[in-house]
């Protein structure tokens, strides 16, 4: 059954578009005119086939495997191992460690997602309008992006050591009188790598930001101004909500960030993941259990990796919903 | 199973009675010619690759005139030469390798990597597929060189560093009011020199540092000490009133003063505090001091060198192995370039080298000007001259269970035994139970 429509009476349309029969949906027909005369059916497949294939290889395939994994006693060498059913996420429920790991893990990204949400687009703001030299400042803000986080990392080491920069200045000032120990106690341990993470983030949210920025339309900061509203209620009721969507993005990659942190704890608290293994995280711990050839439990390995992956999901979740309600 | 008799080790599974199920290692199928348990025989031919760890910058001249003349030797051999950097990812390139049954056909281990590729079946048997193989080797290290289990060699020893030496700053002892011609002689010695540092150097130096990574288990074989039983299945190290008394001392000289807090945990290169004159007491590998002579000459004219055996009374030796890997597609042809490489002829090229502070693993390579002439005077004469005294005795006593998941369980209980967070008796007890299960749940 064909049903009339007004595209029908237009010369060259009605015959292009065929209806599904009963359902009365629109089914685009093949064209049969400019560069889709000379297209076969198969050249999408073809564009997208290799973007597919590195997804499917490096993305699905593994993901795949670890939840597989996740219930074998595999190891690192020894190929598949035996099924062991739930056995390894029992463990996780009574092992010390993880728990340990995942706590630090949240506390670095209910710490560090805050700051990096907020100061980039305060240095986005700073560096936002044109003045003459502004390019320099954006450059430097942005360099700790393109630096090797290994590198940085050690520069960070000696900063923060008993005879670094730092303390020697503290001490110079007379602010402390015994050297601050931001590497051997944990909490501080654990500071010192969250400070570091986001010194080294935040250009490259500065960057969203700026781009942000942009798409605020110059006729806000103008009403709000005849309104009276200063430097600050322009900002908080302005840009805050102009930005609000890169907020929620930036939010949602920081935390993945966050809980991904491995560098900055290896670098800065050695092998151990600080004094008693005390700051490690969950890629640290993964590290820690699965990766060592000779004692090491791929299958228990892979169980934190899909905890990981929940609690990544969670805080991303999390995020969205929280950004949800405030744009409502 | 173990398969002490076939041609791989450790884990690899052997051909069926029947022939139908094929030798494998890990998921890698094994030729016949590897797994059965007859010698290699056969003229070397194809193409193997050779793969070393951090060599190519500095001696590619003398690997590139080795593989020419080997496939001058050989003419049906190509042999491809790479070069792993040598970092933190080592070992897990190398797994990566294996799981996919690519490992290079000759390659330079590390013990602990010999030790998990062995464990699985990734090591071609030596004894069985050249059995009247070995005897140029330096004998207290070849016959050392067993994994725990077996009586066979999978590896072969190439060049080696020693653990038995101790080299310090003569300045600064004295300064703090030691003798630098009485050196410790024991490690118990050595922690009660380093309270004297902290009590005299007024903070603006320390005696070593602080992270017990660096010091375990050597320490504990230095002393004679029992860190694992023989067959090593179970640790022991907390039974030892002897690791409990350390432990114990450990933590007072950090209580008071004696050692870089910072490097509790950190993994600082010893050898550029050293170098830059923050600790008294530097690395135990003589090696080291051609870096220290490099960075800081200042330092390095100051250096002492003095054994340090303790109760052990010999130094036990580490070093570079050569593998070849089961999964060979050319077994003969490498067997071949391992023994050309490590024949006291290119063994003695290699260490006459000045740069080279290792030692090789063949007895006629020890006999060379380098290795008898300690007339200059220097840190570094020194230290070789002790070392080719020590290397007589010297004996491999690689605890090779002491995973690097058992290291760094063990490390951090003793960590937070020298913070003073936990008392040492308990931190001991918990390090030793974690490594014991560690060690359970590998099978």
């Amino acid at each position: 059954m064909t049903t009339t429509s007004s595209v029908e009476q237009v010369p060259g349309v009605a015959h292009r578009l065929a209806r599904s029969e009963g359902t009365g949906r629109v089914r685009r027909p093949r064209s049969t005119a400019g560069a889709g005369m000379y297209r076969p059916w198969w050249m999408p497949v073809l564009w997208i086939a290799p973007t597919v294939i590195v997804i499917a290889a490096f993305g699905v395939f593994p993901f795949l495997n670890t939840i597989a994994l996740s219930f074998t006693n595999a190891t690192p060498l020894g190929g598949g191992g035996d099924w062991v059913g739930f056995a390894n996420y029992e463990r996780l429920l009574t092992d010390d460690n993880f728990w340990r790991a995942t706590r630090n893990s949240i506390v670095y990204a209910l710490v560090a997602v805050p700051l990096l949400v907020v100061l980039p687009l305060m240095m986005a703001q700073l560096v936002y309008k044109y003045l003459p030299g502004i390019g320099f400042f954006r450059t430097a803000f942005y360099a700790p992006v393109v630096a090797s986080m290994v590198a940085v990392a050690l520069v960070w080491q000696n900063l923060l050591n008993e005879r670094g920069p730092i303390n020697t200045a503290l001490d110079r000032f007379g602010v402390v009188d015994s050297p601050v120990p931001f590497l051997s106690n944990p909490t501080l341990l654990l500071l010192s790598a969250i400070a570091l993470t986001v010194w080294k983030g935040l250009g490259w949210y500065m960057i969203f930001y700026l781009a942000a920025l942009a798409n605020v339309p110059r006729e806000l900061y103008e009403a709000a101004e005849l309104d009276g509203a200063g430097t600050v209620r322009q900002f908080i009721h302005v840009t805050v909500p102009g930005v609000r969507l890169t907020m929620l993005l930036i939010a949602i990659m920081s935390g993945i960030g966050s809980l991904r942190v491995f560098t900055e704890i290896y670098v800065l608290g050695g092998a151990t993941g600080g004094p008693g293994g005390q700051v490690q995280t969950l890629p640290f711990y993964i590290r820690d259990t699965a990766l060592d050839p000779i004692a090491g439990n791929a299958g228990y390995g892979a169980a934190v990796s899909v905890a990981l992956f929940l609690l990544t999901i969670g805080l991303a979740v999390m995020s969205h919903k929280f950004g949800a309600k405030e744009e409502s | 199973m173990l398969l002490a008799g076939c041609g791989v080790g450790g884990g690899g599974n052997s051909a069926s009675a029947d022939g139908d199920s094929p030798a494998m290692a890990g998921r890698c199928e094994l030729s016949e010619e590897v797994a059965n348990d007859q010698p290699l025989s056969g003229e070397p031919s194809g193409t193997i690759t050779f793969q070393t760890t951090a060599l190519k910058q500095s001696f590619s001249p003398y690997f590139e005139s080795l593989i020419a003349a080997f496939e001058e030797k050989y003419p049906d051999v190509t042999v491809e030469w790479q070069d792993d950097p040598g970092d933190a990812e080592f070992t897990q390139r190398l797994v990566t390798d294996a799981q996919a049954c690519d490992l290079p056909d000759v390659v330079n281990l590390n013990q602990t990597t010999a030790y998990a590729l062995y464990r699985e079946g990734f090591l071609l048997n030596v004894s069985t597929k050249a059995p009247d193989y070995g005897d140029e080797f330096i004998p207290s290290i070849w016959d050392s060189l067993v994994f725990p289990g077996s009586e066979d060699h999978y590896v072969m020893p190439w060049y080696w560093g020693l653990t038995g030496l101790q080299t310090f700053n003569t300045e600064l002892m004295s300064q703090v009011g030691l003798d630098p011609a009485s050196p410790p002689k024991s490690v118990m010695e050595q922690f009660d020199m380093a309270a004297t540092v902290a009590e005299n150097s007024g903070g603006d130096f320390y005696a070593f540092a602080a992270n017990p990574a660096q010091r375990v288990p050597s320490d504990w074989q230095l002393m004679d000490a029992e860190v694992i039983n023989e067959d090593e299945t179970e640790f022991t190290f907390a039974d030892d009133p002897k690791i409990l008394e350390w432990l114990e001392k450990y933590a007072e000289v950090y209580a008071a003063g004696a050692l870089p807090r910072d490097t509790l945990s950190s993994d600082v290169d010893v050898t550029q505090l050293y170098s830059a004159g923050d600790v008294v007491w530097g690395s135990t590998n003589a090696s080291f001091l051609r870096y220290v002579q490099e960075t800081n000459p200042a330092t390095y004219k100051v250096t002492g060198v003095a054994p340090l055996l303790d109760e052990r009374g010999t130094a036990f030796q580490d070093g570079q192995l050569i593998g070849i890997p089961s999964t060979s597609d050319n077994p003969v042809a490498a067997l071949a370039f391992a023994q050309f490489l490590l024949s006291p002829e290119w063994q003695t090229t290699f260490v006459e080298d000045e740069r080279i502070s290792n030692f090789p693993s063949t007895s006629e390579s020890l006999d060379i000007p380098k290795f008898s002439d300690f007339s200059g005077g220097t840190p570094l004469d020194r230290a070789n001259e002790i070392s080719v005294e020590l290397a007589t005795d010297a004996s491999n006593t690689f605890i090779y269970n002491w995973s690097d998941a058992v290291n760094s369980a063990v490390v951090s209980e003793l960590q937070l035994a020298i913070a003073g967070d936990k008392p040492a008796a308990e931190a001991l007890q918990d390090a030793e139970d974690a490594a014991n299960e560690i060690l359970a749940n590998q099978g």
